[in-house]
């Protein structure tokens, strides 16, 4: 469980997104990462690498910005983006996804995004034990996945017992939903209170704006 | 084929946020309480679809899926997008959250437009598994597309970068083209009349 209220993890996220996006890189940017990086020290060397792996489109647009003799500008894209990747991450680290549907439903999105927004959750959750188990039979199988056409077609079978499996379960939640009587809305434990910590991360943030705006 | 946070310009960013603003507000207005489980499931699909590696000479290529999911859902697809390409950007750090609108473009729309092409009838003169081999290939086509015109629009800089990432995707598509064939008569063997309604 994370130290934040979810609502509050949410529009942190997007509030500094938005704001790192559109600025040149400051030192001073860096003190939200600072604030959450208090809390989540131990898991540095496992974002670190986790950004490393997602640093693949940034590092090509980086490069090529670079070839074209614009340091500053590829310098300044780079560390940005990385900058809000890691912030995401941190917020996010401890979020199992119920948290984002929980703050979608306190934010008062519509009821039948919140809804859709959980059921995928469900969804990714039990198609990904589904997946994991049709690996473990190719592998127990001695299937070796390579570019040739009996690997495509292999996935492409591997794809389609995913969608009939995932429509299937679709039409048996449709029955359940009928027979509950659901009319597009969940009901959620909301958990709206705020904590000493929520107030601080949203005024760091919110200091950036307001930095931004009177220098 | 997920656009980081901070590589758009500002206009790119709101620009692209209204159209996917309006885009999954359609998709709100045509969604019925007994399709919210459908959209969820291929939601989940386009999720779990970037997770899965195809090999392709020394590297490999993730599936995209959305020309199927397109044509299974149609007009939903883009709140089901918007969904997946939410929790990859917030539990994964695939995408961003102000290149949501920009990325919900880039994937939702092409999936979109391969459902009308193939609701309308527009890919009947082909040979059925010419047809199939479209409905992966077209919108992996589109997309990357839209990837590199959404970039050229942001920063003349990002030219060159387009240019790679057409070339890059290349492979991609023929790969989608030909693993959706064998997808599609799985679901046609398994499901006989799942794709009556667009007429496949």
């Amino acid at each position: 469980m994370s130290k934040f209220n979810s609502s509050v993890i949410l529009v942190s996220a997007f509030l500094y997104s938005i704001f790192i996006s559109f600025n040149s890189v400051e030192l001073i940017f860096l003190l939200p990462i600072a604030f959450l990086l208090l809390f989540e020290y131990k898991e540095l060397i496992k974002l670190i690498k986790k950004l490393l792996f997602l640093n693949l489109f940034i590092g090509m647009i980086f490069i090529i910005l670079l070839l074209q003799g614009d340091f500053e500008n590829a310098l300044n894209i780079y560390i940005r983006t990385n900058m809000i990747i890691f912030f995401n991450l941190l917020l996010f680290l401890k979020s199992s996804g119920y948290d984002v549907v929980r703050a979608l439903n306190e934010l008062r999105f519509p009821k039948k995004f919140v809804s859709s927004v959980y059921f995928s959750l469900k969804m990714i959750q039990t198609l990904s034990d589904e997946f994991k188990k049709m690996k473990q039979t190719l592998k127990s199988r001695g299937f070796r996945a390579n570019s040739s056409l009996f690997t495509y077609e292999t996935y492409g079978n591997l794809f389609g017992h995913i969608f009939v499996k995932s429509i299937k379960k679709a039409a048996a939640l449709q029955d359940s939903f009928e027979l509950r009587g659901f009319n597009g809305r969940i009901y959620l434990i909301n958990s709206s209170s705020l904590t000493y910590y929520d107030v601080l991360l949203l005024f760091i943030i919110c200091m950036l704006y307001v930095k931004e705006v009177v220098v | 084929m997920h656009i980081s946070d901070g590589i758009l310009s500002s206009e790119v960013v709101i620009a692209t946020s209204v159209i996917g603003v309006a885009m999954v507000a359609y998709s709100l207005k045509n969604l019925k309480t007994e399709n919210i489980a459908l959209i969820a499931a291929m939601g989940a699909i386009f999720f779990i679809a970037s997770f899965i590696h195809i090999p392709l000479g020394p590297t490999s290529i993730h599936l995209i899926l959305t020309g199927v999911i397109g044509i299974l859902i149609g007009p939903l697809a883009f709140l089901s997008i918007l969904i997946a390409l939410l929790f990859q950007a917030i539990l994964l750090g695939y995408g961003g959250l102000t290149s949501l609108g920009a990325n919900l473009i880039i994937m939702a729309l092409p999936s979109y437009l391969t459902y009308l092409f193939v609701k309308r009838g527009y890919l009947n003169f082909m040979n059925i598994k010419i047809k199939y081999f479209m409905i992966g290939f077209i919108p992996v086509l589109l997309s990357t597309l839209l990837l590199a015109l959404v970039l050229a629009i942001s920063k003349d800089e990002y030219l060159y970068a387009s240019y790679t990432l057409i070339l890059a995707n290349a492979p991609a598509m023929f790969i989608e083209g030909l693993i959706t064939i064998f997808l599609i008569n799985y679901l046609k063997k398994s499901i006989p009349n799942l794709l009556d309604g667009v007429k496949l």
